[in-house]
């Protein structure tokens, strides 16, 4: 009988973890740890979060770890990168984080081209507080600051990865994965830290994500609408991949 | 002596070297672009020197950040509304005892104000963020005196792990003087080395830290302030600074603070050329404020007359610092102008006449 | 003197709902009310807090030292409420759901209480998602100013959303209530001793050739994903209880392939799945 189905460098002091039952972004987390198992770079790497939901994972890894403040994650983890090159540096920060209060950083980070990885949470609405409007919520899409549902006065949904590829080198990786789907978003996130580790540069890979409690979703509910609703609006796979 | 002719913001890229800085983060705004500037010209002929020009002044404090938690010596220097974004990242590093060094240029403010000169981030700097202002901050009076409290911040920042700033402003940083650039160690000042917070070499194998700034339980976050403020009382005696200019027997004793005291000094020479018992007390530490030196140089006085290039900023922080002495207090408040040493002459001058007639 | 109620269970536990119905309900009764709630930075999964206060007065300060009643719905909670408790505090818990272990911790400061086995009769006559419903059943009867009526009343508009989805809430929400009260009125501590559960063995590992499959109560929080992907439908919800106290699964290892497809898919890592020689 096996111990535990954890990952390796899951911090086993700390579960189970603070997510919310039938979270996307712990599968993501839990994706990332078997990535970060495969790569065996636990002890050569560092793990910067933001606030949001992100923040829950504080004390995720039994990696080095930063919390930060709101959005504050890319520029905090630059300067880590700057000051040791050889640390590989993993940024984690939600669709809050990276498309809203951070998006100048975001933004400026890939148009350096500044050698660090980045994972960014779409779950189409900000989930730490409660399920408000989020850059990503969909057309149409309830929450509690769009009691309405999102209409053309909140503007359209934003496309990270599609727009990152416009303003990165050629030698950036940038993709988009689900956490549903765990062979795929493992592999995306060995290419992205392979990126950065192997010296080519910026890597970004958003992973789209369930968020039953402020979606009102049950599982199969949560599946669908993170399966064949999102992904509508924001289709899998990679959009630049300079290994290929 | 080695005295150089150097701009404030050329010593102070001199003194941070000096003091082993090894990384610079920054957003240009005036009066400390040329702070960023110098270092980039260092930064290009010595590759151990790392620059990181960022996209606004959060991204600056925050890369400073990282790199202090690789184990550099970082830092940044900004000013009035780069000093205002600057806060975000500051309160971070005073929640997790960062050793931050920044230097601010002040400049007219509120809002985009003026570009060069004023002494409004007294408040911002010294309470900025929202916390406690558990935060070292030295107020220089002078080019020598960049160059050596850019020594010493990198020192005090590492040595307590307090947000150490360096006050100055757009006069003291354009002004062009003679310098003594001297060695670290023929002056035996010993330089605190830097250790990483994240990877650090000496950590046991399957050790991990994981750094946090959020709290769940509001004891939790409590608890760990009161310790902050335990440590920072503990310090407190250690740190604090301040420049006693004829007060003992001085019968009314000018406050001031930065740029401004070294008017006032002209000010109390020239008075006691006449015969006025006039002296100058200046805190070299705003925060911690050396109030028992303060209070010393303020009691059985006819009065304190507190000059400022602000409106009431200084005052506030004499008057909670010596309170409850009762000795009257006179300011002169010119909020984002100079303030010449003939002004404070002829404050006096009033205060001693109308002492004169009241009497 | 207002009368005091703290409330402790897991988020997700319905406790804020429990608080909630207090409130607006003591208003309705013309009694003046305050509720706070008091979370950790989780949406779920924190230890979940209510501080609520009744009185004929109006109330100005939302937080208090000691209660008058304290509630508690799971083992976690007993920590956070133990300064809470004072020699006249009425100290309610689940019965089915807070292990013996815990309740020794606090056995010294308890003199009057209340035991309810909430989540087991919820789960075995209703639904475990009305345990919190049971439990304030056994806190109204202690607030004997406030009409009964008022409180179902209460109750139906707060889930009326959900009953007009699925009318079935309405008979488990009021059967929740009532079962609650019956209890309380019924309660005898001189009958009643002052304990609680062993934990129950949960079978975690089960096998076939070829294949072994294993759950962790610890990690489950009992989300269903792995229910609702499993490509032969060999898993279902069991009487077993995860780590918060919710349904977890169970193996049918006849139709179990080993494809790990419910390992993947948990957010908690609690499943694992192995070919065995």
């Amino acid at each position: 009988m096996p111990e535990t189905a954890l990952p390796k460098s899951w911090n086993k002091e700390s579960k189970p973890h603070k997510f919310c039952p039938g979270c996307g972004q712990a599968l993501a987390l839990k994706i990332l740890g078997a990535a970060i198992d495969e790569l065996q770079i636990q002890e050569k790497m560092i793990y910067a979060t933001d606030i949001g939901c992100s923040l829950l994972s504080w004390s995720m890894f039994d990696v080095d770890t930063i919390q930060t403040h709101h959005g504050r994650t890319l520029p905090l983890s630059v300067g880590f990168k700057k000051a040791k090159p050889e640390a590989i540096v993993l940024s984690f920060t939600g669709d809050g984080g990276g498309y809203a209060i951070g998006a100048q950083h975001l933004l400026n980070t890939a148009m350096r081209n500044d050698p660090i990885t980045v994972i960014l949470i779409n779950n189409a609405n900000y989930a730490m507080t409660g399920g408000q409007l989020a850059p990503t919520t969909l057309m149409g899409q309830k929450t509690t600051t769009a009691p309405g549902g999102r209409g053309v006065v909140q503007g359209k949904p934003f496309k990270g990865p599609e727009m990152l590829a416009q303003i990165t080198n050629e030698d950036a990786y940038i993709a988009r994965g689900i956490s549903s789907n765990y062979k795929q978003l493992l592999e995306m996130y060995k290419k992205a830290i392979n990126n950065q580790i192997e010296g080519r540069g910026f890597s970004f890979v958003e992973v789209i994500a369930m968020c039953p409690v402020n979606w009102h979703t049950n599982a199969q509910e949560s599946l669908d609408f993170s399966e064949k609703e999102m992904t509508k609006i924001y289709p899998i796979g990679e959009i630049k991949c300079p290994q290929k | 002596m080695n005295k150089k002719m150097l701009s404030g913001s050329e010593a102070i890229v001199k003194g941070a070297i000096a003091s082993g800085a090894q990384m610079m983060t920054g957003y240009p705004i005036t009066p400390t672009t040329e702070i960023m500037e110098n270092w980039a010209n260092e930064a290009a002929k010595n590759p151990v020197l790392k620059f990181l020009q960022t996209e606004d002044e959060m991204s600056a404090g925050f890369a400073m950040m990282g790199a202090i938690l690789a184990g550099k010596k970082a830092f940044t220097a900004s000013a009035g509304p780069g000093n205002v974004l600057m806060q975000d990242a500051f309160a971070m590093a005073e929640n997790m005892r960062l050793p931050t060094v920044a230097f601010i240029g002040q400049r007219g403010g509120p809002s985009t104000g003026t570009v060069i000169y004023s002494q409004q981030e007294l408040n911002l700097t010294c309470f900025g963020g929202n916390g406690e202002g558990l935060r070292i901050v030295y107020s220089t009076s002078g080019g020598q005196e960049l160059y050596d409290y850019a020594i010493k911040a990198f020192n005090t920042a590492w040595k307590y792990r307090f947000p150490t700033f360096v006050l100055t402003d757009g006069y003291q940083n354009k002004t062009q003087s003679a310098i003594e650039i001297y060695n670290v160690q023929e002056k035996q000042i010993e330089i605190i080395p830097s250790t990483p917070y994240l990877l650090n070499p000496q950590k046991e194998k399957d050790a991990f830290v994981n750094f946090r700034n959020t709290y769940n339980l509001e004891q939790e976050l409590s608890d760990v302030l009161l310790d902050h403020k335990k440590h920072f009382t503990e310090i407190t005696p250690e740190v604090v600074e301040f420049e006693d200019y004829h007060t003992l027997d001085a019968e009314i004793v000018i406050f001031a603070h930065g740029i401004v005291a070294a008017a006032a000094k002209l000010a109390v020479d020239s008075l006691r050329n006449e015969g006025k018992k006039v002296g100058l007390f200046r805190p070299i530490t705003l925060n911690p404020f050396p109030k028992e030196s303060a209070i010393n140089a303020a009691s059985k006085k006819k009065s304190i007359l507190v000059a400022e290039s602000s409106l009431g900023q200084f005052e506030r922080m004499v008057k909670s610092n010596i309170y409850p002495i009762d000795t009257q207090i006179f300011t002169l408040e010119k909020p984002a102008v100079g303030i010449m040493p003939e002004e404070i002459i002829e404050k006096i001058n009033i205060i001693l006449s109308e002492k004169g007639n009241n009497a | 003197m207002p009368t005091k109620i703290i409330l402790a269970g897991e988020g997700g536990q319905g406790v804020q709902t429990v608080a909630k119905i207090i409130t607006i309900t003591a208003q309705r009764s013309g009694r003046n009310s305050s509720y706070l709630p008091g979370f950790g930075v989780e949406q779920r999964g924190g230890v979940s807090l209510a501080y609520l206060q009744i009185s004929s007065k109006p109330i100005t300060y939302p937080r208090f030292t000691k209660a008058d009643i304290v509630v508690a719905f799971c083992d976690r909670a007993i920590p956070t409420i133990k300064d809470f408790l004072s020699r006249d505090t009425l100290f309610i818990y689940d019965s089915s759901a807070i292990s013996d272990k815990s309740l020794e911790k606090i056995k010294n400061l308890v003199s009057n209480y209340l035991a309810i086995p909430a989540l087991a009769l919820a789960k075995e006559k209703l639904s475990s998602k009305v345990a919190n419903v049971v439990l304030l059943g056994g806190i109204i009867t202690h607030l004997k100013e406030i009409n009964y009526q008022e409180f179902e009343k209460t109750l139906l508009e707060e889930f009326a959303t959900k009953i007009e989805k699925n009318p079935e809430i309405k008979d488990l929400n009021l059967g929740a209530l009532k079962a609650g009260i019956e209890i309380a009125e019924k309660f005898n501590k001189e009958e009643t001793p002052f304990s609680g559960i062993e934990p129950p063995e949960i079978k975690t590992n089960f096998t076939k050739e070829g294949i072994s499959w294993t759950r962790f109560p610890e990690y489950c929080k009992g989300c269903g994903l792995c229910i609702v992907r499993c490509p032969t439908k060999a898993l279902q919800f069991s009487k077993d209880s995860g780590f918060l106290g919710n349904p977890m699964p169970i193996v049918d290892m006849e139709k179990c392939l080993g494809c790990k497809t419910c390992e993947l898919i948990c957010p908690d890592a609690a499943i694992k799945v192995e070919k065995t020689p």
